[in-house]
């Protein structure tokens, strides 16, 4: 996943925009590590807080998106595939169509909050420093006053 | 919930016409790109909200600084519950603002999609045709709560796309006093169809299951159901303002279990925007073909395909509180019966109530 936002021109689907998420590497093994020392029994959904799209992915990271028609998917995989690229599986190809969102509650409320949020995954992965989204909604005082009134 | 349809549009700008009822107009800049009025009172939720662990604000760092001084002015206010301000700058440069922080990718969205500075695009088109091609008249828009957890529950129309769910939308960004954004439910079906399946997420909307629908609630959201579903979007001409079938009344168990008010609301004018010549199954089954895991069932053929001027009229009926009786009479079916016919009642007379109001079609 990380190698397909990587790539300068990422292929999508033509018509749709997955919400996606994303763990840390650091979440991750951090997580993994402390269910292998600790006494954890379970399934957990790793994944971090918060979601982005697609295409928000790789505007954070200055890339361009390919949208490929639904129609001709199955085509531009095996080109893909003739020319050395690897290819997309089943269960993934419905991931960049329909996107998935878990709910992380469970592992949070076991192991702590995450490191990353999904963004800060992105942006990591671009090596970008984390940066607070924009804006910071705030009500300024003469706003209040008038929306009070 | 899969009998539920439903549609989004929820988002964006304030009008500047009608000052009277209008409190906040004043705060509000002409120009619908620029910084749109935000009110304290959304604060209360907020501090309520931002105890909540999954309280998307937080993933953003937004709220961290707003811990520091929470009895200032300088409330949080829900991203996801309302506009979140475009620009600062006016005209071009406000514009010129916007378009270069969509493409650098640095807005928020939660983990439903909601996508505020999407939302918010649509306003204009959304208020002109509210103002100057349906005419809309609103009644007892204030029967919405200011603030917590409610749903909405409408006859739907469409065929097309849920102008009806756009229009309730823009109903209660105009004319409520305190605005919020209604986020619809809607069945697979959308998410299935290309573009229609971010535009409704991005709009604010969910899939019509348990969890989307509790968790938008828990999040003290404003969630708008369209329990006909289906049959509502695609009913043929002579079933027009007949209210159909609610699925299962799954919408009343989760009002119940969540003791959140229902506002059961009477949409006029939706269900004339197309003259239907009958619903095709063969047609569903070729476009089945060409857009790869589409499962329409049937495909409604229209006479005229872009929607007719009608003259529609919107009353948001009285609420039913069902905040007496407790979570576990979700389990009561008779009691959920009872209380979904209560409701599609409600609906049935304010739609017989509003037609007898209207004098044609679309006058």
């Amino acid at each position: 996943m990380a190698r397909y936002l990587r790539m300068p021109l990422v292929p999508s689907i033509w018509g749709y925009d997955p919400r996606l998420q994303f763990c840390h590497e650091e979440d991750a093994l951090s997580i993994l590590k402390r269910a292998a020392l600790e006494d954890t029994s379970g399934l957990y959904n790793l994944a971090g807080d918060g979601a982005v799209y697609l295409s928000q992915a790789t505007r954070l990271g200055g890339r361009t998106r390919l949208p490929i028609a639904p129609l001709f998917i199955g085509a531009a995989m095996s080109a893909a595939k003739l020319a050395g690229f690897s290819s997309l599986d089943a269960q993934q190809l419905l991931t960049m169509r329909y996107g998935r969102v878990i709910d992380n509650a469970k592992a949070k409320a076991r192991f702590g909050e995450f490191r990353y949020s999904t963004r800060d995954a992105v942006l990591d992965l671009y090596g970008i420093d984390k940066r607070p989204v924009e804006p910071a909604i705030e009500v300024s005082p003469d706003e209040a006053h008038v929306a009070a009134a | 919930m899969e009998g539920q349809t439903i549609k989004t549009e929820s988002e964006t700008s304030r009008p500047d016409k009608d000052a009277t009822n209008q409190p906040r107009s004043d705060a509000m800049a002409p120009d619908t790109v620029s910084t749109s009025t935000r009110n304290p009172t959304r604060a209360q939720t907020s501090s309520r909200r931002r105890e909540s662990a999954r309280d998307p604000i937080n993933q953003f760092g937004a709220a961290a600084a707003l811990e520091e001084k929470p009895t200032s002015l300088k409330a949080a206010r829900d991203v996801f519950d309302y506009d979140i301000p475009l620009s600062d700058k006016p005209g071009l440069q406000g514009y010129l603002e916007l378009i270069q922080r969509r493409l650098s990718g640095n807005y928020p969205v939660d983990e439903f999609g909601s996508d505020p500075l999407y939302g918010q695009m649509w306003w204009p088109l959304f208020e002109q045709l509210y103002r100057n091609y349906w005419r809309v008249d609103t009644t007892g828009v204030e029967n919405v709560p200011e603030a917590g957890r409610a749903m909405v529950v409408a006859n739907h129309s469409g065929g097309t796309y849920a102008w009806d769910a756009a229009m309730m939308s823009t109903a209660i960004h105009l004319e409520h006093p305190r605005p919020r954004y209604v986020r619809y439910v809607s069945t697979e079906f959308f998410y299935d169809t290309p573009f229609l399946s971010f535009d409704n997420r991005k709009k604010g909307s969910a899939l019509a299951c348990r969890e989307d629908f509790v968790g938008l609630l828990e999040r003290e959201m404003l969630v708008g159901v369209f329990p006909q579903g289906v049959k509502g979007f695609l009913k043929p001409n002579d079933k027009r303002y007949q209210v159909q079938r609610f699925g299962r009344g799954g919408f009343v168990q989760l009002a119940l279990a969540t003791r959140s008010p229902t506002v059961p609301v009477a949409v006029v004018g939706g269900e004339e925007l197309h003259f239907s010549l009958g619903n095709s199954r063969l047609l569903a089954r070729l476009v089945n073909q060409f857009i790869p895991q589409e499962r329409a069932d049937s495909f409604p053929l229209l006479l005229n395909p872009l929607p007719l001027p009608i003259k529609w009229r919107i009353e948001f009926c009285e609420p039913i509180d069902v905040s007496k009786y407790g979570p576990e009479a979700a389990r009561d079916t008779l009691l959920v019966n009872q209380i979904t016919e209560q409701v599609r009642a409600r609906i049935q007379e304010g739609l017989d109530r509003n037609l007898a109001l209207r004098r044609s079609m679309f006058w």
